[in-house]
């Protein structure tokens, strides 16, 4: 353990600080890589060879515990390769400054701490780490936007901190439960309880509603900022975390699971319908970001086992093809100098490498079979309908209905949104620029793209590789069905690279064999032309003239919500009632008493007056008193 | 071994003699000396660490009539309060050298602030509660002087205040001491261990306590108390003073008397009233002193509910929340004092985009009120997450869940008060001195937050080393 802790946490912190110090940014970039590969040799090891506890302790029942368990340590090894492949790609973006070297291997670190962490206390100090760091890259593109962010993530942590507190109350001891044997949600507290630990694994995930901040950081900060953290790092731990609080530390009641399920329905449908009516790419990803946590979600508010297996599967396969998103987008966007879709067309042609990962990301992400983002969408709705099935009563059917309809809508409008993506900025014809003609992005930029389509593919071939070595074995309950509607992979892939072969070999065929003519494109008799042209980016234009969306959109124009927004009035308003109310009616009363006081004395300073008979008189009338009370 | 068994004498004398003799100086001499008389203080302060690890406890005691003695005690409490209090005073000793240069006259200045340090220190070791009531009230004096050190009449306003509600608990200490006495026969804290203190008598003592660490109904002197030059504010409401009233707290119901059910109840309510209104109305408050200074009342709450839980785990807690709390105010009190210092201004209206001109201060702001805060790696993340744990565990869910929101009270006007005064336009040219000692000075106490926060076994190891 000791060489695990030096190595993935210790390593990255101390070269993240000397990072700071180096001046050149190849150094840094070198400095970065050679320690990232160092600790994700290191995952790589912990995982097979599993090494021992460690404990250091703090104050009588609060220690500090290192352990190992199966499913960090795979989550660990994905943890770091990002990590290398953001620092790879980022130093042909352009994404050098030393600032950005040291936060991105500080934060490796401290998100290593965080799944090694055996102990609430640990875990916290982690996770908590993570949001200064947040705060610390999301400030150099927008302040705003850094406060915004670090006011709902913040707020989240603390609610998982109360969760964490009322927890220890519960179980009586800091550490986390590991042996898969949750506490059942019977009493208010413990539901309360799970609901806090629930809202800082969606608030790290950036589930809805904690979602404001993420489409507003992607256009003020790079792509590389956009990659490790919205992308994969919140990702891999909030749903890491989920995990844990669904499995280990609770069992879900009915409440729970309708809670978490219309929470991940809600973030699904909600966070697509935004992408689709964006027109900024970066924008359009975030959106995407948001909407795939959603089917996390649902997974792990399933309650069955395939259902946790598709959530941790999503999550993985979300982290791989979103991240390259966001790298492709990066990748586009640099070299049209815009990330507007509208004036990005035509790019296929000159970055096929790029075109081609990206197409494979779309497609995965939209739940296009042979790729990974197909595997676990499909895991979902198995455990939805097998969770549906298993559902008593009226109201969680219901729900499970609903979180259904939503999975399956929304992965139809996420291949819509995509559709216009890759349309838009790849295809379509290409919109004139100022500057020299795009190329192909950079080797730097290409190959960190190129591992993760490859990784699209391997996980959307073969799943079991994640499934049978790090889901199986930590799952309570290893025994998910295999039989029907059990998807196999291996063979619709064989199917589909077959069918695409037969596809390629008919355009071959026809162009070999056959006069192809070529001519101009018509819209109703009319030749195309840059008038007439109708954009990928209207293609949804329609859909916000419906009723009901158009209000729906009107609603998130007004930000009425908009958590940020939500929390920051409901704080200000009970501060001034507070304020008021509290502190500044005890102040009166202070004033007041303070008034009494002097008035009081300068009442008795009038009867001084210094006149003997005044005196005399007061003696007199004192007598008089003091005779009554005697007589009486 | 021996002759260190004394160092505790010198905590007490150094300041307080001082005192005497600075006043007979320029006040260039004073600044360096001043100083040097905290930088001694600290000194001993340390030195009483071995002594305390050796021999755990001592006593000593003078008796002059049936009543006081100059009975003092060093043991864990004292030499963690002595060494925090005099480690933060030395701190702010050396930026009120370059603070105050532009004034004159500072014979005043630093013959209270050394009195006030020596009074602390005494308090801190006396074992006595008619001596305990005399360094109380010296304190009292010393801050009323203090706060009003500009004269101006507002100043003096803020001043009388903080003495009259400081002087109205204290009267009620006073009575609820002359009670002890008139029951027990005797105000040797020593004698009176174990004994089951009666609430009403409990509730006497402790009006005296809340007045002086300004927790509800008798907080409302201390936002006004931000008059007071910052320095002055830094050591009396961040580090210092409010924390008298905790520590006595800590001596007379956590080591001394049993206290009740009812009155521990009673204390807990306070704390957590306090947390909620202290943070609500730092929310709302405009002037940078006074989010401060509620801010200190929030946060004294957190330290009042540890010590409401009555268990030795939360005493240390609140201990550790001490040192943060006590770090990481002092820097902010002192990062709002150089924004003051290089630009007259306290309101943040009129306040913006400080960073471009003081990056160095903002940044040790952000260390500082991320401690504050509760958020990792920074030191006060540990003693938060601890209260709030331990206010879970021992039943008082609302309490936890109201602590929990103060916390997020908190987060919101740290970051508003970062943003409106150190970012978005810039309203004033005013810019940090390159080599000043006022910004390496918040810079310490911003870096030790951090240090200290990534390395929480050397202050937990310290405690449980000296608290047994």
């Amino acid at each position: 353990m000791a060489l695990n802790l030096t190595m993935l946490i210790f390593l990255p912190i101390a070269a993240g600080l000397l990072s700071f110090s180096l001046r050149q940014a190849p150094a840094r970039k070198n400095l970065g890589i050679l320690v990232l590969l160092a600790a994700l040799a290191v995952a790589v090891t912990s995982f097979i060879l599993t090494p021992g506890r460690l404990s250091i302790h703090l104050l009588d029942e609060f220690a500090l515990t290192f352990d190992h368990n199966v499913i960090a340590a795979f989550i660990m090894i994905f943890i770091n390769l990002f990590g290398l492949l953001v620092c790879i790609y980022a130093g042909s973006y352009g994404e050098d400054k030393k600032e950005f070297y040291s936060c991105l291997l500080i934060l490796i670190g401290a998100a290593n701490l965080t799944v090694l962490a055996a102990d609430f206390l640990l875990f916290a100090f982690g996770w908590g780490t993570m949001l200064v760091l947040l705060y610390a890259l999301l400030f150099r593109g927008s302040h705003e936007t850094a406060r915004k962010a670090v006011s709902i993530v913040g707020t989240a942590d603390f609610m998982l901190l109360l969760g964490i507190a009322l927890f220890v109350a519960l179980s009586g001891s800091t550490l986390i439960p590991a042996d898969g044997e949750g506490l059942p949600i019977k009493t208010p507290l413990q539901f309360l309880t799970f609901l806090l630990l629930f809202a800082g694994a969606a608030g790290k995930a950036g589930a809805w509603p904690f979602h404001p901040w993420i489409p507003e950081a992607s256009t003020s900060s790079s792509m590389p900022v956009m990659a490790l953290l919205p992308a994969s790092l919140d990702k891999l731990l909030g749903i890491y975390l989920l995990a844990r609080v669904c499995t280990d530390i609770f069992v879900l009641s009915a409440a729970a699971m309708g809670v978490v399920l219309l929470v991940g329905g809600g973030t699904v449908l909600f966070a697509v319908m935004m992408a689709l009516v964006q027109k900024d790419a970066r924008k359009l990803l975030s959106y995407h970001a948001v909407s795939q946590v959603g089917y996390m979600v649902i997974g792990f508010g399933t309650g069955v086992p395939i259902g946790f297996a598709a959530g941790l599967l999503h999550m993985l396969n979300n982290a791989i093809y979103k991240t390259g998103l966001f790298m492709t987008a990066g990748a586009a966007g640099k070299e049209k100098g815009t990330f507007n879709i509208a004036d990005m067309g035509g790019l296929a042609r000159f970055m096929p490498v790029t075109f081609v990962c990206a197409l494979i990301f779309s497609l995965s992400i939209s739940g296009v079979p042979p790729f990974n983002g197909f595997v676990s969408k499909w895991m979902v709705y198995q455990g939805a309908v097998e969770g549906l099935l298993d559902a008593k009563g009226v109201v969680l059917p219901a729900i499970f209905v609903i979180a259904l309809i939503a999975a399956f809508f929304g992965s139809a409008l996420t291949l819509a949104s995509f559709i216009k993506f890759i349309h838009s900025v790849f295809l379509g014809q290409e919109t004139e620029s100022e500057g020299p003609a795009p190329s192909e992005a950079r080797v730097g930029m290409r190959y960190p793209l190129i591992i993760l389509a490859a990784l699209c593919v391997i996980f959307g071939v073969y799943p079991a590789l994640f499934m049978d070595h790090a889901v199986l074995p930590w799952l309570p309950e290893a025994a998910i069905s295999v039989g029907e509607g059990e998807w196999n992979a291996l063979l619709a892939f064989i199917l589909l690279a077959a069918g695409l072969l037969v596809g390629l070999a008919v355009v071959f065929w026809g162009f070999v064999r056959s006069k192809i003519k070529v001519s101009s494109a018509y819209y109703g008799g009319q030749e195309a032309s840059e008038e007439i042209n109708y954009r990928a980016t209207e293609f949804y234009k329609t859909l916000q003239e419906i009723s009901l969306v158009r209000k729906f959109y009107g609603v998130i124009e007004h930000k009425l919500m908009d958590m940020y927004r939500v929390l920051t009035l409901t704080l200000e308003l009970v501060g001034t009632l507070l304020y008021y109310l509290v502190d500044r009616l005890i102040d009166v009363f202070t004033t007041l008493a303070a008034l009494f006081v002097l008035g009081v004395g300068n009442g008795l300073k009038k009867l001084h007056t210094g006149n003997l008979d005044f005196y005399l008189l007061w003696c007199l009338l004192a007598m008089v008193v003091i005779l009554f009370i005697i007589a009486g | 071994m021996s002759i260190l068994v004394v160092a505790f004498y010198f905590t007490i004398i150094i300041p307080l003699a001082g005192a005497f003799v600075l006043a007979l100086g320029s006040d260039k001499d004073r600044r360096f000396m001043a100083s040097l008389v905290m930088a001694l203080t600290f000194l001993c302060a340390l030195l009483t660490v071995p002594v305390v690890l050796e021999h755990g406890e001592i006593a000593v005691s003078y008796p002059m009539t049936e009543w006081f003695s100059l009975s003092f005690v060093v043991d864990g409490l004292t030499v963690f309060m002595a060494v925090v209090s005099s480690l933060v005073a030395f701190v702010i000793s050396l930026y009120a050298g370059e603070y105050m240069a532009k004034y004159s006259n500072l014979k005043g200045f630093y013959f209270w602030m050394l009195l006030f340090v020596g009074s602390m220190m005494g308090l801190i070791h006396s074992a006595n509660l008619a001596l305990i009531y005399v360094f109380w009230e010296m304190t009292a004096v010393a801050s009323w002087r203090l706060i009003g050190f500009y004269r101006g009449e507002e100043d003096v306003k803020a001043a009388d205040k903080a003495f009259l509600v400081t002087f109205f608990g204290a009267s009620f200490l006073l009575a609820g001491i002359a009670v002890i006495f008139a029951n027990y026969g005797t105000l040797e804290l020593s004698e009176l261990q174990g004994v089951a203190i009666p609430t009403v008598t409990a509730l006497l003592l402790f009006v005296g306590i809340i007045s002086k660490s300004a927790q509800l109904p008798l907080q409302t002197w201390l936002p006004d108390a931000g008059v007071a030059p910052s320095p002055v504010t830094a050591l009396l409401h961040a580090a210092v003073l409010v924390k008298i009233g905790i520590y006595v707290y800590a001596r007379l119901y956590l080591r001394t008397f049993e206290p009740s059910e009812v009155f521990l109840s009673t204390v807990l309510t306070v704390s957590v009233i306090t947390i909620i209104v202290g943070a609500a109305s730092a929310l709302v408050s405009t002037n940078i002193k006074r989010i401060l200074a509620y801010s200190t009342i929030s946060q004294l709450g957190y330290i009042m509910l540890a010590l409401a839980l009555n268990t030795e785990t939360a005493l240390k807690v609140a201990f550790i929340y001490i040192l943060a709390h006590s770090l990481a105010k002092a820097g902010l009190f002192l990062c709002a004092g150089i924004v003051e210092h290089e630009t007259d201004k306290k309101e943040i209206s009129m306040l913006g985009g400080l960073l471009k001109t003081m990056p160095r201060t903002g940044l040790a702001y952000m260390l500082c009120a991320f401690s504050i805060i509760g958020i990792p790696p920074f030191l006060g993340f540990w003693p938060k997450l601890m209260v709030i744990i331990l206010t879970a565990r021992a039943g008082y869910i609302a309490a936890a869940v109201l602590a929990a929101v103060g916390a997020v009270f908190t987060l919101f006007y740290l970051l508003r008060f970062f943003s409106e005064v150190f970012l978005g336009k810039v309203r004033t040219e005013a810019a940090e001195g390159k080599k000043s000692v006022m910004v390496y000075s918040v810079l310490f106490l911003g870096a030790v937050s951090l240090l200290l926060g990534l390395l929480p076994n050397l202050p937990f190891d310290f405690l449980n080393m000296v608290i047994k």
